[in-house]
């Protein structure tokens, strides 16, 4: 009896699921449809459907891949699978504002300085009488209404920097990361990323006869070519090259060649630098290291058996 | 390793020789991980460094457990960091020549110039490698970084629908092939794997063959391929790769003949033949290895990079096959409208394709011959101010 009781209740939930109604339009959408005119850049289609029966097993996206390159070829040799909280959140705008801002408030140099009235140098005697001349009441030179004289409310040297929690700082750097992966502008490379220079080349510039003007004009069109064939170039809105370490020939070339773009060390990137240019390509160990040094928010306090607290790097898929 | 040292004027130049094979520095860290490499220390506040030094050989080798004193990299003799000569087809600079004195000249004639007009412009040696004819190929820089770098894949991309078409279904087929024996898993399957794509890179080994396979059996949304199809295929695709015995020859006549691109006529007959069925587009991707290798592939054959977030879940291969292909440029507003012909019959009423400038407004009335003329005659900008300044004196009449 109490078994029927349960299959009655149950039959009656099932019944108000959002799966078993068979279609859920409202009334306000159905009168709106009929004003609409059609407008050229109007996107027809059939809305998703985001219903889902309970029968459905709900089985989100845990993964996306990552393919390795290798450069200049961009032939992919190797594949990953990353966790959709490393490479694949959603864009959130705002954390992605509050992490620029709170950079650039941090790299502001604050040293601007201006000397108040008792900083200016000079006597302090009195400039003239304090009566008998006709002219206003005046102390010494030092005044801030006189030429030369102290600054009011000038600027003194500060710290401009602001605050911004650090779990929320990681995830903008993920965001801003998955914002690249999504547009397919995130491009990783096998390591060892640097720019492969002819021989003839470095043995004419290893023997010191070409001279600095020409060894320069070299590898700047030798580069500016190179990424023009890749269409990275500065039509394409230029790239970041993002290695572990100082790279010699890929640095110096981006410096000789920058209007194609740039190089920078794992160390150097901001998040305001993964979201300028055309497309950040990167080593696969600093993409690593990358989303390694920056997932405080993902660590789970609460430890269950046989789950991990926080979800694994990169794994191979295809080496 | 050496930090180029700035010379007050360049050497005497390097004379240019046969043409090389052109060898690229590979970079040395490709095969040792990053922390391995042999980076140099440059000092940070030099601007301007490059690193000559060949990569060293026994840094590149694979880390062994077993120290050996005589062979560790430190002890290894300093042979490497010697560049050895490269024959180069590159014309360098050549050393300065100073013109002899005027008053030790025979030629009467000869006067020197007091002003520049006239002369011819050489630029300056910052330019050097900005003419083509010193990169040592009529395509200058261009030709010379496409030959020395390489692309994977066609150089241009394919275009063409009918032929993306017939290319992407081989590369399905072949992907799935690769991925349903777990082929390329172990090093050794990878590099025959490797192999064989190299000698079909051009897509038009038994073409017919490959393309004929079923990839949608019935009663099935995923695209998979019978057990017997998949050893058919590997067979004929490991055809296409050279015996040892057939010789080094042969195996450079295939490789010239990669170059060649899949006949347009070809892909047009396959396609148009009766047994070409478009249901093979609904087939859904869903093997991440099998994306992998279609991508691989794809690119391989068309030259199409396709990004890893576009094949996330299932994708069908008519809508990867979407992605190469270019979308039909929208029409313009005024073409819609000559084609509706739509204000035929209103006679006050035309559509230009631009905005009517007034110089176009001047052409209609037949006036801007005159202003022309006129303006020629004075010898005024005739579009433009010309570098002159706008009427100062309105602001004064403005009283601003």
């Amino acid at each position: 009896m109490a078994g029927k009781g349960v299959k009655c209740l149950s039959e009656a939930l099932r019944g108000l699921s959002l799966g078993a109604q068979p279609c859920r339009t409202t009334p306000a959408r159905q009168a709106a449809m009929g004003c609409i005119r059609s407008m050229a850049t109007a996107v027809e289609g059939k809305p998703s459907n985001i219903t889902r029966s309970v029968d459905e097993v709900y089985t989100p996206l845990t993964t996306v891949p990552v393919t390795i390159h290798s450069f200049p070829t961009l032939e992919p040799r190797s594949l990953e699978a990353w966790s959709t909280k490393h490479l694949y959140l959603p864009l959130r705008r705002d954390i992605l504002h509050l992490a620029v801002v709170y950079e650039g408030d941090k790299t502001r140099q604050g040293t601007a300085s201006s000397k108040t009235r008792w900083e200016v140098a000079g006597s302090h005697r009195k400039m003239r009488p304090q009566k008998g001349l006709g002219h206003a009441r005046l102390g010494t030179r030092q005044s801030p209404l006189m030429r030369h004289g102290g600054k009011t409310f000038g600027p003194k040297p500060r710290d401009f920097s602001t605050k911004l929690n650090r779990k929320v700082y990681d995830l903008a750097w993920r965001t801003a990361l998955s914002y690249r992966y999504r547009r397919g502008e995130l491009i990783v490379t096998e390591d060892g990323l640097d720019l492969p220079l002819p021989d003839e080349f470095l043995y004419a510039a290893s023997k010191g006869v070409l001279g600095r003007e020409v060894e320069d004009g070299f590898v700047s069109k030798y580069l500016a070519e190179l990424l023009a064939g890749l269409q990275w170039g500065r039509e394409y809105g230029r790239t970041t090259f993002i290695t572990g370490d100082r790279r010699p020939n890929l640095f110096t070339g981006m410096e000789v060649g920058g209007e194609n773009g740039r190089a920078l060390e794992l160390d150097e990137v901001d998040v305001k630098d993964l979201l300028e240019t055309g497309r950040i390509v990167i080593e696969r160990s600093a993409l690593r290291e990358m989303i390694k040094t920056h997932s405080s928010d993902l660590v789970q306090r609460v430890q269950v058996p046989g789950l991990r607290t926080k979800p694994q790097l990169g794994t191979a898929i295809v080496q | 390793m050496r930090r180029l040292p700035r010379l007050p004027a360049p050497a005497p130049c390097l004379g240019p020789s046969q043409i090389p094979s052109i060898p690229l520095r590979a970079p040395a860290a490709t095969i040792t991980s990053a922390a391995a490499a042999p980076t140099p220390n440059p000092r940070m506040n030099d601007r301007r460094y490059l690193s000559t030094t060949p990569p060293n050989p026994a840094r590149l080798k694979k880390p062994t457990y077993e120290f050996d004193l005589d062979l560790a990299p430190e002890n290894a003799p300093e042979t490497h960091t010697r560049r050895q000569p490269v024959p180069t087809q590159f014309r360098y600079p050549c050393g300065r020549r100073n013109a002899p004195n005027p008053a030790e000249l025979d030629d009467a004639t000869y006067r020197p110039a007091e002003t520049a007009d006239g002369l011819e412009e050489v630029g300056s040696i910052a330019d050097w490698f900005e003419k083509p004819e010193h990169w040592g190929y009529p395509g200058g820089a261009a030709e010379y970084v496409r030959r020395a770098v390489g692309s994977f894949g066609p150089v241009e991309k394919v275009t063409d629908p009918v032929l993306l078409e017939v290319l992407v279904k081989r590369a399905i087929v072949e992907a799935l092939v690769v991925a349903r024996s777990a082929k390329g898993k172990s090093l050794e399957t990878r590099a025959e794997v490797e192999q064989v794509f190299a000698h079909t890179a051009d897509g038009v080994y038994r073409l017919r063959d490959i393309v004929a396979v079923d990839i949608l059996p019935s009663g099935s949304e995923v695209a998979t391929l019978e057990k017997a199809e998949t050893t058919r295929v590997w067979d004929v695709l490991r055809g296409a790769v050279p015996s040892e015995a057939a010789g080094e020859k042969e195996g450079k006549k295939k490789r010239l003949l990669q170059r060649s691109l899949v006949p347009l006529v070809h892909a047009r007959n396959l396609v148009s033949s009766p047994s070409w069925d478009n249901g093979w587009k609904k087939a859904v991707l869903r093997n991440t290895v099998a994306k992998f290798w279609a991508v691989k592939r794809i690119q391989q054959l068309t030259g199409h990079r396709i990004p890893d977030s576009k094949l996330i879940g299932d994708v069908t291969v008519g809508a990867i096959l979407k992605m190469l292909e270019e979308p039909a440029k929208p029409p313009k507003l005024a073409e819609l409208l000559e084609a509706k012909a739509a204000f035929q019959d209103l006679p006050n009423v035309r559509v230009f394709p631009r905005r009517v400038t007034p110089i176009d407004k001047d052409k209609m009335e037949g006036r801007w011959k005159i202003i022309t003329r006129e303006l020629q005659e004075r010898e005024l900008p005739i579009i433009g101010t010309g570098g002159y300044s706008g009427p100062f004196e309105k602001r004064w009449v403005e009283g601003k």
